[in-house]
């Protein structure tokens, strides 16, 4: 039997435990709130979802009130929004708000186009949050014209010293959502409410740094801040996605779900979904690392053929030039003396058109480990075909011809004789085999730059310059298909510690994340941990 | 003292550093209403300061600048004793000074320690000096007690009236002419383009009281080789770089100036700042604390 | 080696990046030689009695010579060998017209392809460059004069560098937190490799040239402070022609309007191209319109290109064979994809309601009479339009002259167009001011700036050590009083500089100064002046416009306040033997 109740005279069907702000928001009805969030255990600071039960003698809060059988609620009568206006302007008073008042706002709009994106914010023309700010919303819906009260600003540092996060208190409304979600959803305790009475603020405990506060940075608390107060640096100014895509992260087998926000068709921020479910733990890889690798301006764009004239350089050349030089060079040796080398982060559609590949011109596939290319180094292989860059190539011996298909300049794409630029996981379509056999999908969300393409097609093009059978796909759907009909691969997995993205290291690429690995090394090693390495 | 040191940094309201900068060349030349041209480092862009005051003797001049992007923030980050990349200056013309009688000076924004020479030179020309200074809150004013020294009034002004009259410099201008019925001889404003453009319409409208603004434009050599500072003047195309800053403001095309020339930029400076990570200092505090431990 | 193997042994061209591919990268268009390939290029050349090549060349490089060590494999010494002449030679290699120069003269070019000296040129430099190899700088005795260039681009470093050789203190002054002038700023990085101009630089410094960078000349000091304060001899002004042209045409101020020199200026000095790693922004666009058919215009147009537009146009108003940009240049542009609307002139320019920029509207024109450079005019086609979609529009129609040094020195005589006015060698109205390249000439060549350095160079060597000759008779007062600091007789001028010595005690009232030419017993007075207050160590000028060419002697007396005569000196063009 369903249990009923009333709603601004709306007959609500609703199930036991539930509290009246569920209820409300599952029929659509809006209560207006700062601090309660489906995911979050309720807390009641905020006071604005504060209803009119009959009945009763006080406004209850719906995010804390349970549903009865035959409660009848409103939402919205004069009362309630006066004396929410009256509450609202108190939280007003202290959270930079003179834009939300000004008599300009219109016009100013009209004239800043954003055009402030850093310090401390004073005033929503300087907001990170403005496009997305919940204190808007609410300020529009209560249509707030005035603060009766004497504004006071906080004047509280900027705590930007910690990598990937920005802090600006001043803008904290003590929602305490942040420490909700640090404590009693993903169970760490890195932040807490500190000090008393008219000094509360949110922060460490004894005001230490977040690196040493125990922070595993999943940027959980950003995620949930209604306020610009918690800012990721690099992801924020932005406002408004022009789109955002639903794939899975492709930095280790783990198989997260996340949103990359897109925007001007660039990587700005990846997040969690918003759904509850969907909601675990994210890893600062993860969470803060993926547009500094997407975006990052040294990406290859072009493929190279190294010659010497004065000295010996890479050469940009066309894909047709280098497809073919590949293919023809390729041709010259026997198929025991051809090496090729599998990278653990390729989709399987990568994974198989390689496998294909290798069966067909040589005898030595491998997944990337130093130990196996050891090995093939002593049976006599001379030419290798890379998709995984590693330095151990520049040390092999008897090395006659070396194929890099890589990301990034580096090291070994200086001594390859030709270079590939590939993609990265956000700028294909594919599938991920995740632990336990899970199959991922993973989806395009940005162009990849220059003229990199991915994997299979770059293996496809070679295997068709040397006259291969079976290596012409009009899509990547037949290529899926055939996959589906083949007997399964075994396809390489990432454990979740390793740091490395088709052999660069995240430390590499990603400054901020550099410093945290060292710092947190610092910290381990200061606590006698010794020389253990820091988990990720 | 090197090159470009940053001898004093402060932060006096939010986000609204003052820097004393060592660079006896431009202490030496500098007069009021020149700029410079900064860059932070090897790969910042060039980005124009006004001189706030400068000491010859001591070789250093001081700016202020407001933390609002890439450049700033890059700005924000550095401490005393570090060094900018360049320096070039001092550019454009001086600010045109002379015995006007009362000249009343606005400043908003940056423009509240931008104004500080010109009032400092127009009242040691004898000038009575009223000096308006516009602030969104009561927290975001400064320069006050400085002011009281090389002005003979000075009115503060907030958008949200915590502090002083609410409203705007052209506000209170509107006030003083309208209904105080003072006679008013120059204007001098700096600030935001569009509280310029407000006061100059205001003024032209109330008999033209001549009225001179420094207009804050985007710029890259400051020697009028790009032409990227180019705005309409009197029909014709001046360059802020070499015939400005200042300009009189009635001949100026103010929306030209507002809603074109000054916008360009939005997008690649959001994407620069995805790109700007700072040294963060946690580790350095980090290992200075447990240094710190380690001696107790 | 015979001559006849030499002549059958055909051009040998660079290796260079496939048009589509380097339309998408700055990596400079051709690879260079490698060294087997430059020794067969050298073997064409027939080592001629008289080269004509080095008659072609405004700075006269030693080419004959250079090639054979190049024949030789000698590849070091070739590039010392032109270094012995060319200051640049990794950049004159990248930029120089040699089709029209020493190439040009080559008499390998009246049948067949002329000798790729130009290639060979850049062969050596970066040999070099690549090399590590580094002469020592020749150290020369210094003469004890000091000079003061202004402006580090192409002029300015030839002089520099030829005055470093001479013995003289050589500062140059550069606007910019980087040297090379236009190199830096105006040619981009696929045409000549920044590295390449800051090596050159690199190596003048080692030779001994100081670089002051970050100062604005006519800002931060005046030209006449140079010389008062920090004590400079002469003065070079090679500060180039930096004022770009506007069109004046409507929505030339909208969003997405760039000067070139802006468009070029923010991709390669402050390496836009590189951005967000270097934070200087650069707006970029699908379909892209240059105007006008200059170098510039094309270096505009394949930055673009290469800053990922879809559609690069260039719009010229006359056809292509008056353009005035190199044949070489236009042809690379055309290759990579660049589209000519010739013959057609914006009239305006359209934007949105945002400001930016939408389309720009051109009119059609036709070539009619030649003009008075003997080009065929341009009309335009009355009511013939088009309308170009747009999102980027560059402005390539030349430069002015930078008025600041000018303006700010108002003793500097220039022409209408606010260019300096020089004589031959680059003297300038105001004494031991010198001027050279765009700024004297409008907006030029990078060679003929080189060109114009060099003379000024030799100009100041011949006003500081002049071939006059001074005597001095009948002092009254001790010698040691007044001193003579500089006299000497300019082709159209008698110049004098006098200094009353610090350690005198006293200042000296009335001081008449006056010059005149003695012509068979007759004195003749040109000039007359009177110091009202000499104090000590105050120097003071006199300059006096000479009548008479022929006239070899002027005598100049100096009396005191009581007409009494202090000294008299006599100055004499020495006969040179």
């Amino acid at each position: 039997m369903s249990k009923w109740m009333n709603i601004n005279g709306r007959r609500v069907v609703f199930e036991e435990g539930e509290t009246v702000l569920e209820v409300a928001t599952k029929a659509g009805i809006y209560i207006p709130t700062l601090c309660a969030r489906p995911d979050l255990p309720s807390f009641g600071a905020c006071r604005l979802c504060i209803i009119d039960v009959e009945g009763a003698r006080t406004y209850p809060n719906s995010c804390t009130l349970p549903a009865r059988e035959g409660m009848v609620v409103r939402t919205a009568t004069p009362d309630l929004q006066a004396v929410r206006r009256n509450v609202f302007q108190l939280i007003l008073a202290e959270h930079p708000s003179y834009c939300i008042i000004c008599k300009e706002h219109d016009e100013c709009e009209k004239v800043r186009h954003g055009e402030y994106k850093a310090g401390r914010v004073i005033g929503c023309f300087t907001c990170s949050n403005k496009e997305i700010c919940e204190i808007r919303e609410i300020s529009e819906y209560l249509r707030i014209k005035e603060i009766r009260y004497p504004m006071l600003y906080k004047n509280l540092p900027l705590e930007r010293d910690d990598p990937f996060l920005v802090r600006d208190y001043n803008l904290c409304i003590l929602c305490a959502r942040c420490i909700r979600a640090c404590q009693d959803v993903l169970g760490y305790s890195a932040i807490d409410l500190t000090k008393r009475g008219h000094d509360t603020k949110v922060g460490t405990i004894s005001e230490v740094s977040h690196l040493e506060s125990g922070c595993v940075f999943c940027g959980h608390c950003i995620d949930v801040c209604p306020t610009g107060a918690l800012i990721a640096r690099g992801s924020t100014w932005f406002g408004k996605p022009d789109k955002s895509v639903t794939t899975t992260c492709n930095l280790c087998s783990h198989g997260c779900q996340m949103v990359i926000d897109v925007k001007w068709d660039k990587v700005v921020n990846v997040h969690p979904p918003y759904e509850l479910s969907a909601r675990r733990e994210y890893c600062v890889k993860g969470r803060f690392c993926i547009p500094a690798l997407v975006n990052g301006r040294d990406r290859l764009k072009y493929p190279t053929i190294k010659r010497k004239l004065i000295k010996e350089e890479q050469h940009p050349v066309s894909w047709d030039e280098a497809i073919s030089y590949t293919a023809e060079k390729l041709k010259s040796f026997k198929p025991e003396e051809i090496g090729i080398i599998i990278a653990p982060s390729l989709t399987d559609e990568s994974v198989f058109i390689l496998s294909k590949f290798a069966q067909k011109v040589s005898t030595n596939s491998i997944v990337y480990d130093e130990e196996g290319i050891m090995s093939l180094q002593s049976q006599g292989v001379k030419a290798y075909v890379t998709t995984f860059n590693s330095k151990i190539f520049s040390k092999l011996e008897g090395l006659e011809f070396l194929v890099l298909q890589d990301i990034y300049e580096s090291i070994t794409s200086e001594s390859a004789e030709v270079v590939l630029p590939t993609t990265v996981f956000t700028e294909e379509d594919g599938t991920k085999s995740g632990e336990e056999y899970m199959r991922y999908s993973i989806n395009k969300a940005v162009e990849p730059p220059g003229e990199a393409l991915p994997s299979w097609a770059i293996f496809c093009r070679i295997a068709q310059s040397m006259e291969l059978e079976g290596f012409s796909y009009n899509s990547i759907e037949e290529l899926k298909d055939e996959i589906m009909n083949s007997e399964p691969l075994d396809i390489p997995k990432i454990s979740k510690q390793n740091l490395e993205y088709m052999g660069i290291p995240l430390t590499e690429k990603v400054e901020e994340f550099r410093l945290y690995i060292t710092t947190k090394r610092a910290i381990n090693q200061s606590e006698g941990k010794g020389e253990v390495d820091v988990q990720i | 003292m090197s090159k470009f040191e940053i001898l004093k940094k402060e932060e006096f309201v939010p986000n609204f550093y003052k820097l004393d900068i060592a660079v006896p060349g431009i202490a030496k030349k500098a007069k009021a209403g020149q700029f410079i041209l900064v860059m932070v480092d090897k790969q910042s862009e060039k980005i124009p300061l006004t001189i706030l005051d400068w000491d010859e003797e001591k070789g250093t001049i001081s700016f202020i600048v407001q933390e609002l992007g890439l450049s700033t923030s890059k700005m924000a980050f550095m401490e005393e004793g570090d060094s900018f990349y360049s320096i070039v200056g001092p550019l454009g013309e001086p600010a045109y000074l002379e015995n006007f009688g009362t000249v009343v000076l606005g400043g908003g924004c940056y423009g509240v320690g931008a104004v500080f020479p010109i009032a400092k030179g127009l009242k040691a020309l004898g000038n009575y000096v009223i000096t308006i200074i516009e602030a969104k809150n009561e927290n975001l004013l400064y320069y006050e007690e400085e002011y009281k020294t090389v002005s003979d009034e000075v009115i503060l002004v907030t958008t949200d009236g915590s502090k002083g009259e609410r409203g705007h410099i052209y506000d209170v201008l509107d006030n003083m002419i309208e209904v105080q019925k003072r006679k008013i001889d120059h204007i001098k404003v700096i600030g935001c383009n569009v509280m310029m453009s407000k006061v100059s319409k205001l003024t032209k409208e109330k008999g033209a009281i001549p009225t001179y603004a420094t207009v804050t434009t985007i710029m890259v050599d400051g020697t009028g080789m790009c032409g990227s500072c180019r705005l309409s003047y009197d029909g014709k195309t001046k360059f802020a770089c070499v015939d400005g800053p200042e300009f009189d403001a009635h001949k100026i095309d103010w929306d030209e100036l507002i809603h074109v020339r000054n916008t360009s930029y939005i997008t690649e400076e959001t994407l620069g700042l995805q790109n700007f990570s700072p040294e963060c200092r946690s580790l350095a505090k980090y290992q200075e604390r447990t240094k710190e431990e380690e001696a107790s | 080696m015979k001559s006849k193997e030499r002549m059958q042994i055909p051009f040998t061209d660079m290796p260079t990046q496939p048009p589509q591919v380097r339309a998408k990268n700055f990596r400079e268009v051709p690879y260079g030689y490698s060294e087997e390939m430059a020794i067969q290029e050298a073997n064409r050349c027939l080592n001629c009695k008289k080269p004509k090549c080095v008659e072609g060349c405004p700075v006269r490089v030693p080419i004959p010579e250079f090639i054979s060590l190049v024949q030789e494999g000698k590849f070091l010494e070739a590039a010392w060998k032109i270094k012995e002449r060319n200051v640049l030679p990794a950049v004159c290699g990248r930029v120089c017209p040699q089709e029209t120069q020493c190439e040009a003269q080559c008499i390998r070019g009246k049948k067949g392809r002329s000798v790729g000296i130009g290639n060979l040129e850049r062969f050596v430099a970066d040999y070099e460059r690549l090399s590590g190899h580094i002469p020592e700088p020749i150290r020369v005795s210094k003469n004890g004069k000091k000079v003061a260039i202004v402006g580090s681009g192409p002029s300015g470093l030839t002089t520099a560098g030829d005055l470093i050789l001479q013995g003289y203190e050589v500062t140059v002054y550069e606007a910019f937190h980087l040297g090379g002038g236009v190199l830096v700023y105006g040619i981009p990085e696929f045409r000549l490799p920044k590295s390449v101009v800051q090596f050159e630089i690199q190596n003048l410094e080692n030779a001994g040239v100081k670089f002051v960078y970050d100062s604005v000349i006519g800002r931060i000091r005046g030209i006449d402070e140079l010389f008062t304060e920090d004590g400079y001899d002469a003065v070079y002004v090679g500060v180039g022609a930096g004022l770009p042209v506007f069109m004046n045409i409507p929505g030339e101020n909208l969003q997405g309007v760039y000067s070139a020199n802006e468009y070029l200026t923010r991709s390669n000095l402050m390496k836009a191209y590189l951005y967000p790693e270097y934070n200087t922004p650069l707006l970029t666009g699908k379909n892209v319109v240059v105007v006008g058919g200059g170098n510039v215009a094309m270096d505009s147009a394949r930055t673009a290109l290469r800053l990922d537009a879809d559609n690069v146009y260039i719009v010229y108003r006359r056809s292509r064979e008056q353009m005035p940009a190199r044949l070489e240049e236009v042809h690379h542009a055309e290759e990579e994809g660049i589209q000519f609307r010739l013959l057609s002139n914006p009239v305006e320019i359209m934007g949105d309601e945002k400001g930016r920029i939408e389309s720009i509207r051109c009119q059609r024109y036709e070539l009619g009479e030649p003009d008075k450079s003997g080009r065929a005019r341009p009309v335009p086609i009355e009511g013939d339009y088009f309308v170009l979609n747009s999102d980027l529009i560059i402005i390539a129609i030349g430069n002015k002259a930078n008025p600041l040094i000018t303006m700010t020195t108002p003793d500097l005589e220039v022409n209408k167009w606010g260019n300096i006015v020089t004589d031959e060698l680059g003297r300038t109205s105001k004494p031991f001011v010198y001027a050279g390249g765009d700024i004297v000439t409008g907006a030029a060549t990078v060679i003929s700036a080189m060109g114009a350095g060099r003379r000024a160079a030799m100009a100041i060597h011949e006003d500081l050590f002049p071939t006059t000759e001074v005597k001095t008779e009948g002092f009254t007062i001790p010698k040691e009083t007044l001193e003579i600091k500089h006299a000497a007789i300019y082709p159209k001028t008698v110049y004098l500089r006098l200094n009353l010595i610090n350690s005198s005690e006293k200042e000296l009232d009335q001081v008449k100064i006056r010059i005149s030419h003695v012509h068979d017993f007759f004195e003749t007075t040109m000039f007359e002046t009177t110091i009202p207050r000499w104090s000590p160590g105050e120097e003071h000028e006199f300059d006096c416009p000479r009548i008479d060419k022929n006239e070899k002697e002027y005598l100049i007396t100096i009396n005191d306040l009581h007409g009494k005569i202090m000294s008299k000196i006599i100055v004499a063009e020495e006969v040179k033997r």
